[in-house]
């Protein structure tokens, strides 16, 4: 679990933005890590996480692209109860979740924006230490 | 502000005739357009006929107030007579020509003589002196030079101060910033949009234009701007910005100028008469009511105009004496022109409304375009507006909001039901010289 920075891209909704998003990275050298396409209407946002959001960022603002960056929560190893508890303790918290995606399974990878996020840390950090502390005695 | 406004309070260039009385300035203005209606009579065959025409003779005019009995000159009457049917001097006293683009058909002919080059570089140095230009300036000309009046007038007029005056005219944005930054540049004269362009492009460069620069006064005008512009760019570059009104028609830049009261440009009275009328009835409306600006030239020898129609909107503000000192006639900024005014479901709408809305909202770009449909029988008013980092913060519902708040202020201002429409940035045409504003994709009626 790490906390990272999102560059979020602020686009048109029309054909062909994302292909450019993802050029200008490609020729940066830049790996995209996740993404997810937000829209309302004529228009929307891409949100990224990179191999190297500095650079990314860079690279998108050189190409005149209006980008900005915020900490949100990346999680691996995510299995599905796992992510129930994570919500579950959230709620709990009152922190809401203001937007995720991402993936379970083998190449797993979930971002999270987070109303509070350094409260949403320590939340999946307890969880994650109470899930080891016990002895293994399922194993 | 870079200058104290109480030591421009006395800087005149031609202090006689900047501080006349309004006593004395209509007596100018009876003298000269007297000697005007006898000049044309004589000198062009043109008027000669139009005069006729109406029962006019060489000393039928006494004063202004006969100035409704003389016939209007409008554009048309200048295509009409392209390109020499206006002079009303021999041809051999002409030592200068200019001309004004135009879109269709023949270009705007101006003639000058010797002595029109001199009232015209003296109007220039008066606006000058007047917002602070001095002998010690360096003065840059980021206008275009040739044909378009604009670089020409300035350049002779920062000359006549004794400026250091550097030519750089328009384009090589960036060179144009560094000839700033290197050679101390003090003041500087360009079109509105081409100033924000050159500020945001010098930080871009890395160039503080505050801190790094030294420019103390610029002036701008030669398109239609608004308020909220002036703003921006007194921000960008830490100092005041002038307004500067003139036609090439008449003369070009140096008709009209803001003084440091910023309160209304004032016209050289003894040099250019005005009225405001009512487009459509030609009559003529007292001060604080809008209208086309009409001008008459009193001192022109080459090429004068009499009640010349300029299509631009605006008022004649009250005939108080500014607290500048001049009794000069002052009217308001240029609302928007006769020909740039679009009818959208029957209202009157001028982009300048739109872009002083626009001006005013923190965070919201210089660029943006109107674009005027047609869905069915009903005229759809589109606004877009390019979206800048200052106001991108990553989240929907932040751009949502923003696309309401701008609709709901263009809405209230105008009068008229709109779609706003954010654009990335760069998407939207932004040329070097005159921005394009306006799309009208109506089909032409
Ligand atoms: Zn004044």
């Amino acid at each position: 679990m790490k906390v990272r920075k999102q560059i979020s891209v602020f686009v048109e909704n029309k054909p062909g933005r994302l292909s450019k998003v993802l050029e200008v990275l490609r020729d940066g050298g830049i790996g995209v890590e996740a993404f997810m396409i937000a829209d309302a209407g004529e228009f929307g946002i891409i949100h990224l996480i990179l191999s190297d959001p500095a650079r990314g960022k860079e690279r998108l603002v050189e190409s005149s692209f209006a980008i900005s960056e915020s900490d949100v929560l990346v999680l691996g190893s995510v299995d599905q109860d796992l992510l129930l508890e994570l919500s579950t303790e959230l709620g709990r918290s009152d922190i809401n979740i203001q937007y995720a995606y991402g993936s379970l399974g083998e190449k797993d990878l979930i971002v999270m924006k987070l109303s509070d996020l350094e409260r949403g840390e320590e939340i999946f950090k307890g969880i994650l230490s109470s899930r080891r502390a016990p002895p293994a005695s399922s194993e | 502000m870079g200058r104290a406004k109480g030591a421009l309070k006395n800087a005149f260039w031609e202090p006689e005739a900047e501080r006349l009385s309004p006593k004395r300035i209509k007596e100018v203005q009876n003298e000269r357009l007297r000697g005007l209606v006898r000049r044309v009579y004589e000198g062009s065959a043109f008027y000669r006929k139009l005069l006729r025409e109406r029962g006019i003779g060489p000393d039928s005019i006494r004063s202004i107030e006969d100035l409704e009995k003389l016939p209007f000159t409008t554009k048309e009457d200048l295509r009409d007579n392209y390109p020499f049917g206006l002079l009303a001097v021999p041809f051999s006293k002409v030592v200068r020509i200019h001309t004004s683009s135009g879109t269709t058909g023949n270009p705007t002919v101006v003639a000058y003589s010797r002595r029109d080059l001199e009232i015209w570089a003296n109007c220039i140095a008066r606006c000058l002196t007047m917002t602070g230009v001095t002998p010690e300036d360096v003065f840059q000309v980021i206008l275009g030079y040739g044909l378009f009046t604009g670089g020409l007038g300035f350049h002779y007029g920062a000359e006549l101060i004794g400026a250091k005056v550097l030519p750089s005219s328009t384009g090589g944005t960036k060179r144009q910033v560094k000839l700033m930054k290197d050679f101390g540049v003090t003041a500087f004269t360009s079109i509105p949009s081409y100033a924000l362009y050159l500020g945001e492009t010098a930080i871009e460069m890395g160039i503080n234009p505050q801190k790094d620069l030294r420019v103390k006064t610029i002036s701008c005008g030669a398109e239609p701007w608004s308020e909220g512009t002036r703003d921006k760019l007194e921000d960008l570059f830490g100092c005041m910005v002038f307004n500067s009104y003139g036609l090439s028609e008449v003369g070009g830049p140096g008709v009209a100028f803001e003084c440091i009261a910023q309160d209304g440009l004032h016209v050289w009275s003894d040099h250019f008469l005005i009225e405001v009328i009512d487009p459509k009835t030609g009559e003529a409306l007292p001060p604080g009511e809008e209208g086309e600006l009409v001008i008459t030239t009193l001192s022109r020898e080459a090429m004068p105009l009499i009640r010349y129609r300029t299509r631009d909107i605006a008022m004649i503000l009250d005939d108080d004496v500014c607290e500048c000192g001049r009794a000069h006639r002052r009217i308001s900024w240029i609302k928007g022109r006769t020909d740039d005014m679009i009818k959208i479901r029957g209202v009157n709408v001028f982009p300048s409304q739109i872009e002083h809305v626009l001006m005013r909202m923190p965070g919201v770009g210089n660029n943006y375009q109107i674009v005027v449909e047609k869905k069915g029988h009903m005229d759809e008013l589109k606004v877009r507006i390019e979206v800048t980092g200052d106001i991108f913060k990553g989240e929907l519902k932040d751009l949502v909001e923003l696309r309401e708040r701008i609709s709901s202020e263009l809405e209230n201002a105008l009068g008229l039901r709109l779609t706003v429409e954010l654009a990335e940035p760069g998407s939207l045409p932004r040329a070097e010289g005159k921005a394009v504003r306006v799309l009208d994709r109506r089909p032409e009626r």
